[in-house]
């Protein structure tokens, strides 16, 4: 700090110390930690995905063979397809059902504001939380679902145990979790939506339903390209709740690429095929993130 | 809202408001439904003894007990909840600071290297922590962090990292020049205008990025999964997912856990309404 003295203040460049001095010195602490615990697990999965290693002896190079193995995998490929599911769903469910509710939320002004706080429980809770709830509500022996059936002398379906349904019930979980979410996007956009421009549209004589489709939905334009990039972002990480309702069967029926890491690893002591699985987790994401910087400066036309 | 219906004064029109307020009613109640009827199962069932559960009907309540509240409430889920607390809230001062300066430096003492540096944070928003997870673990043995506290405060800390610095970057490019230029005149070096300007006037950004990572935190499960294993590390989404391992055929008891590790974030959202919603959509809201 001694040095501050010797350049006047208020020149261009230095204020005192170099420049690149202070600038390093005010992100070094952050940068250390964001390299030890975002970089460097990056870059050293991908030396991890050339070995055949348990994670306790040493390991052997053997080159891409992790790889080969991946693109052969079935249960990559289950993990993939119940990734586009969850993605599928969330686009058709999530994102009209919150806009849905974040209209409805606002129109009904002070009672919306009581509702969309009860809307919002579910974020509250954690998603093992969420999960472990649904799977007492999904069982067959002694849920709700079980009484349900009881009554017409049926028996209930295991969903989380079955091959085919399995995932959808997941997914029905996911979107209950995450509607409240979308809710308080759109209702974010709302807000910001000069009244006046309703009020002129009124007075030209334009309905509900004309001032939604022309005023609401161009105006929510960023907002959409957010729940998008949520939903894009969001899915490729479901962990906690699958796990906790499913733990990725029957077989590999409800597996996401994120259990499938962690079963590799933890599990069946393969790290260098868990790494494996997860270079290509964060390829995807990567890549995912690099149209998404694209396409929202296309559509935002700047 | 009440302008619109100006134009809208006649019999049609009002018919048709009446319409659409019907049909509106009619979705809030039936979502009203979707959200409260697993809601209420949960804390009803919280209730019940484990016979009474299995043997009468979910939505019945005949015989109320406290006694799974009496058999869950006691050191051990306050250890639990303690070591949230420790690594949530430790993670959150920790890496709200670190990027509150890293954000300094990148959003107002202009140099080439900054956005090369702005960059490299940034494109963290594109790691997956799953995707990271095995050599943290490894790290974490390795430096004897396994099992302890701090090994699971740290990477709360550096993962919150990349989306800090995004947004109080943003935030304090905002600042006017001329403030800082006036502090600069009366002699305030660099630390004072950082501590004196820049931090007090990021306070709404930095609510936000406390509270985002803050939700992040008392809710991951994968890092405390991956980097504890005994009862006095574990924290709330842990030890529920282990109470279901323990006693899962004792709905009501696991359920009781359930409840009961919720509150603190309701708590959170009643006091703090406002911030909580901003911290909750931040990670969207910044994604673009």
């Amino acid at each position: 700090m001694a040095q501050r003295m010797q350049v006047a203040p208020g020149t261009a460049r230095g204020r005192g110390m170099p420049r690149l001095g202070l600038v390093l010195l005010f992100t070094a602490p952050a940068l250390v930690l964001y390299t030890i615990y975002v970089l460097y697990p990056v870059g050293v999965s991908m030396w991890y995905s050339l070995l055949d290693w348990n994670g306790l002896a040493a390991g052997k190079f053997v080159g891409l063979s992790n790889w080969r193995r991946l693109f052969q995998d079935q249960s990559v490929l289950s993990s993939l397809r119940n990734t586009l599911i969850i993605l599928a769903a969330s686009f058709a469910v999530e994102m009209p059902v919150g806009l849905l509710l974040a209209v409805l939320v606002q129109r009904l002004r002070r009672l919306g504001t009581i509702l969309s706080s009860i809307y919002i429980l579910p974020l509250l809770m954690s998603s093992v939380a969420v999960g472990i709830t649904w799977s007492f509500l999904y069982n067959p022996q002694y849920g709700p679902l079980y009484y349900i059936y009881n009554n017409f002398g049926q028996q209930a379906p295991g969903l989380l145990g079955s091959p085919t349904l399995a995932i959808w019930a997941v997914t029905a979980v996911v979107l209950w979790q995450f509607i409240p979410l979308y809710m308080l996007l759109f209702n974010a956009g709302l807000v910001a939506i000069p009244q006046e421009l309703y009020e002129a549209a009124s007075i030209d004589g334009a309905g509900a339903w004309t001032r939604f489709r022309s005023i609401t939905l161009p105006l929510l334009r960023r907002t959409f390209i957010t729940a998008s990039v949520l939903v894009l972002t969001g899915s490729l990480v479901y962990f906690d709740l699958i796990f906790v309702m499913t733990g990725g069967g029957p077989g590999n029926a409800s597996y996401t690429l994120a259990m499938y890491i962690y079963r590799s690893a933890f599990q069946d002591q393969e790290v260098g095929y868990g790494s494996t699985i997860a270079v290509l987790l964060f390829v995807i994401s990567f890549i995912v993130s690099g149209l998404i910087v694209r396409f929202s400066r296309l559509l935002q036309g700047d | 809202m009440a302008s619109i219906s100006i134009a809208t004064g006649t019999k049609r029109g009002l018919s048709r408001r009446a319409g659409t307020r019907f049909l509106l009613a009619i979705v809030a109640v039936f979502w009203l439904a979707v959200v409260l009827i697993p809601v209420a199962y949960a804390v009803i069932q919280t209730f019940k003894t484990q016979a009474d559960a299995l043997a009468s009907s979910p939505w019945s309540l005949s015989s109320p007990t406290l006694a799974n509240y009496q058999s869950v409430l006691g050191p051990q889920i306050l250890r639990y909840l303690l070591n949230s607390v420790v690594t949530s809230v430790g993670a959150v001062v920790l890496s709200t600071l670190l990027a509150s300066l890293a954000a300094y430096a990148l959003a107002r003492l202009p140099h080439r290297a900054n956005g090369f540096l702005y960059l490299l944070f940034v494109s963290g928003l594109a790691v997956p922590i799953y995707a990271s997870i095995i050599p943290i673990y490894r790290l974490s043995i390795a430096w004897n962090l396994y099992d302890t506290l701090p090994g699971v405060l740290l990477p709360f800390a550096g993962t919150a990292l990349p989306i800090s610095v995004f947004i109080l970057t943003a935030f304090m490019r905002g600042i006017p020049d001329e403030l800082e230029q006036a502090m600069q005149i009366d002699g305030a070096g660099v630390f004072r205008r950082y501590l004196q300007l820049a931090l007090p006037l990021s306070r709404p950004a930095l609510a936000t990025v406390a509270v985002f990572a803050f939700i992040a935190n008392w809710n991951n499960f994968v890092l405390p999964l991956v980097l504890t294993q005994s009862d006095d590390t574990r924290t709330l989404p842990l030890a529920i997912w282990n109470y279901q391992g323990q006693y899962g055929m004792n709905v009501p008891l696991v359920l009781t856990v359930v409840v009961l590790s919720t509150l603190p974030l309701l708590i959170f959202y009643i006091l703090q309404r406002r911030n909580f919603i901003q911290g909750l959509t931040a990670g969207a809201l910044s994604a673009v």
